[in-house]
């Protein structure tokens, strides 16, 4: 039997779906994560259920995507459990009462119960269950509270009895939430206080930016924190003598050796330099990369729940429109910068062909990752200030020129904002670090496997003596035009892999300021690694991708070049 | 005494009398609670033609100034 949990975006349906199945989905406090659905096994005394978390979805009269893909899952679904927002119910009610009409077995649940009785709401749910027709449960998705009563009546589920006429839609709603709901007091909280400010005209720029500093503050310094004093220490002690040990037993030179340890510098192993597959091939993606990306994905997962994201889509709303994009495109670029390939998914909830493209092509352009970030930082910390400022300048600077060249250029249509914002939640830190672990599970799942398949690809194409012809075909390019040295190549090549990687090559050239301002540069434009490419081919189509890739290498060559230049004249 | 959501001040009341535009954009504002009859305020307004905020049933949501100007309203006086 095939049972639907369908609800309003943002009603804590994913939540509940974990909760449901303990099966980990990624929940999160702005409208649209559950676009595609997920299914999972409902595990009752006796039988097993298929658990479907269908699309938010507002109405069953499709004004998106979502509820056009809940709209045909309604007709596949044997049993229908209905998410409602207590602390919501007249707008929630819609769909409930859409839902019932179609006839099926259905069950109804209060979710966010605990915030109900917090706001002074008393909801009569015999009352409901009498109106309805079919049982009604009381949840906290969070705490777990009413999970299991909640299970125990998915057997009652039944048809619904109410009847009534389209357009008395909304007055039988109303007339219902007066029956049921009484709200005792309603004193305005600290949350709607703070909501207030942090989209105030003035104040909330401040806010927002004041956020973003401590945001990335915080990355910066304790994923440094991490890199340099646990993870670094780690490796030496434990992974080293390891590492030395097969380099001796292997005899220290030899194709293997080179393979499996990489170059001895200095008769010694150095994880960062010798770019063997168990020494910089785990080195990187481990210890440089992993600590940023958890920090990183704990920030952004703490602005996501306690429901910031939204906010700040509303502040940057009239900076995205000059770009042809509007507010609510910041999630997919904040997601991007911690990994390209879920920023580039992410850009799916916008709505126009338009902004799919102009978001998902700057974002593969202009948007470095966590990994390559962290590669590029370590690469600058030599160049300081002007290293820094040189190559994040130019790719903000490179966003903002590119967004308004495509807003004028791609035809078609960029539609305002019209966004809920959901009240501000604490995070349940439970569930927060459940959603950062997922997320740096999907990293590693993703990351390691092309970053040992980077240095491998690297380790016999040198072999082979590839990477010595293309750096021959291309000097040119490289040399001429960049200012590189013809070594720089082989970063370029790998960059199609993985580019954290790419980076981890340019660091034994010995490159000055300004090659390396150009190469960081270069290597973040030039092209999406080939996980990112794939995501954009499936979401935009080979037409599209193929105007995406080229403006890349059109930008890359006129960008590298350029900035060649200028770096020389002002005397770097 | 009819006026636009986009015209009303700061901190203003006023119920949501009708609302222009495709039947596709009243569907979408319905689903966040703006339907003719309800009660909105007046939240703030971003600058340099930024959104909208208004509040209803106690929760905001925030509105293009396109969409703003097509939600007409009567002021309430309280
Ligand atoms: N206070 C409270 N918060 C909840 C509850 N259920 C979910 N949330 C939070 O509400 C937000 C939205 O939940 P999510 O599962 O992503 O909603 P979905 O969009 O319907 O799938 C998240 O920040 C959750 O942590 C609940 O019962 N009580």
């Amino acid at each position: 039997m095939r049972v639907l949990l369908m609800g309003n975006p943002n009603v804590g349906k994913s939540a509940l779906f974990s909760r449901l199945t303990g099966t980990h989905v990624v929940a999160a406090n702005y409208s649209g994560t559950t676009m595609e659905f997920t299914r999972g096994k409902l595990k009752l005394p006796g039988k097993t259920l298929e658990l479907i978390d269908v699309p938010g979805a507002n109405t069953l009269d499709p004004t998106n995507k979502a509820e056009e893909v809940a709209v045909k899952m309604v007709a596949e679904g044997d049993l229908i459990v209905n998410v409602v927002d207590a602390t919501n119910l007249e707008r929630n009610l819609k769909l409930t009462l859409q839902l019932l009409q179609t006839g099926k077995p259905m069950l109804v649940v209060l979710n966010m119960w605990d915030e109900a009785l917090e706001h002074g709401m008393d909801i009569d749910v015999a009352a409901l269950e009498q109106r309805l027709g079919v049982p009604v449960a009381t949840t906290c998705a969070l705490s777990g509270e009413g999970i299991k009563t909640l299970a125990g009546k998915i057997e009652q589920a039944r048809p619904g009895s109410v009847r009534f006429d389209d357009e008395d839609l909304w007055s039988v709603i109303g007339d219902i939430v007066e029956q049921v709901q009484k709200i005792r007091h309603r004193h305005p909280s600290v949350g709607q206080a703070l909501s207030h400010a942090t989209v105030h005209p003035v104040i909330g720029p401040f806010i927002g930016v004041l956020f973003l500093f401590l945001s990335f503050a915080f990355v910066a310094y304790v994923g440094d924190w991490l890199h340099e004093e646990v993870l670094e220490e780690l490796f030496e002690f434990i992974w080293l003598p390891v590492t030395e040990w097969i380099s001796a037993f292997l005899g220290g030179t030899g194709f293997m050796h080179s393979v499996l340890i990489g170059e001895l510098i200095e008769g010694e192993i150095d994880f960062e330099l010798s770019f063997g597959l168990l020494t910089t091939g785990l080195f990187i993606p481990i210890a440089v990369v992993l600590p940023f990306v958890f920090c990183f994905y704990f920030v952004l997962s703490v602005l996501e729940d306690v429901g910031y994201l939204p906010r700040l889509g509303v502040l940057v709303d009239t900076i995205m429109h000059r770009l042809g994009l509007h507010g609510l495109s910041i999630v997919p670029m904040m997601l991007g910068l911690g990994c390209n390939v879920p920023g580039a998914m992410a850009g799916r909830i916008l709505e126009t062909r338009k902004e799919r493209f102009i978001a998902m092509t700057l974002l593969s352009i202009c948007v470095p990752c966590m990994a390559q970030l962290a590669m590029v930082a370590g690469l600058l910390g030599p160049a300081g200030v002007v290293g820094f400022g040189g190559v994040f300048g130019t790719l903000f600077v490179l966003w903002i020129v590119l967004g308004v060249l495509m807003k004028r250029f791609i035809k078609g249509e960029t539609p305002e904002i019209l966004v809920d914002m959901p009240p501000y939640r604490l995070p349940y830190w439970k569930g927060l670090f459940k959603k950062v672990y997922m997320r740096m599970r999907g990293f590693i799942k993703e990351a390691l496997p092309y970053v040992l398949l980077g240095v491998l690809i690297v380790n016999f194409l040198y072999a082979l003596g590839v990477i010595q012809f293309i750096g021959h075909v291309f000097a040119p390019v490289v040399t001429t035009l960049f200012g590189l040295p013809q070594e720089a190549i082989g970063a370029l090549v790998v960059g199609f892999l993985r580019k954290d990687v790419a980076v981890g090559m340019l660091a034994p050239l010995g490159l000055n300021v300004r090659q390396l301002i150009v190469a960081s540069v270069v290597l973040v434009v030039y092209f999406p690694c080939v996980a990112t490419f794939v995501v954009l081919f499936k979401e935009l189509g080979i037409k599209d991708l193929f105007k995406a890739t080229l403006l890349m290498v059109v930008v890359a060559l006129l960008l590298g070049g350029g900035l060649n230049l200028l770096l020389r004249v002002v005397g770097l | 005494m009819e006026k636009t959501v986009l015209d009303m001040k700061n901190g203003e009341k006023a119920e949501v009398a009708a609302i222009e535009g495709g039947c596709m954009l009243g569907m979408r504002l319905e689903a966040l609670g703006i339907r003719s009859g309800k009660q909105v305020t007046r939240i703030s307004r971003q600058l340099l033609g930024g959104p909208v905020i208004v509040a209803i049933d106690g929760r905001q949501t925030a509105l293009g100034r396109g969409t703003a100007s097509k939600i007409r309203v009567v002021p309430l006086h309280c």
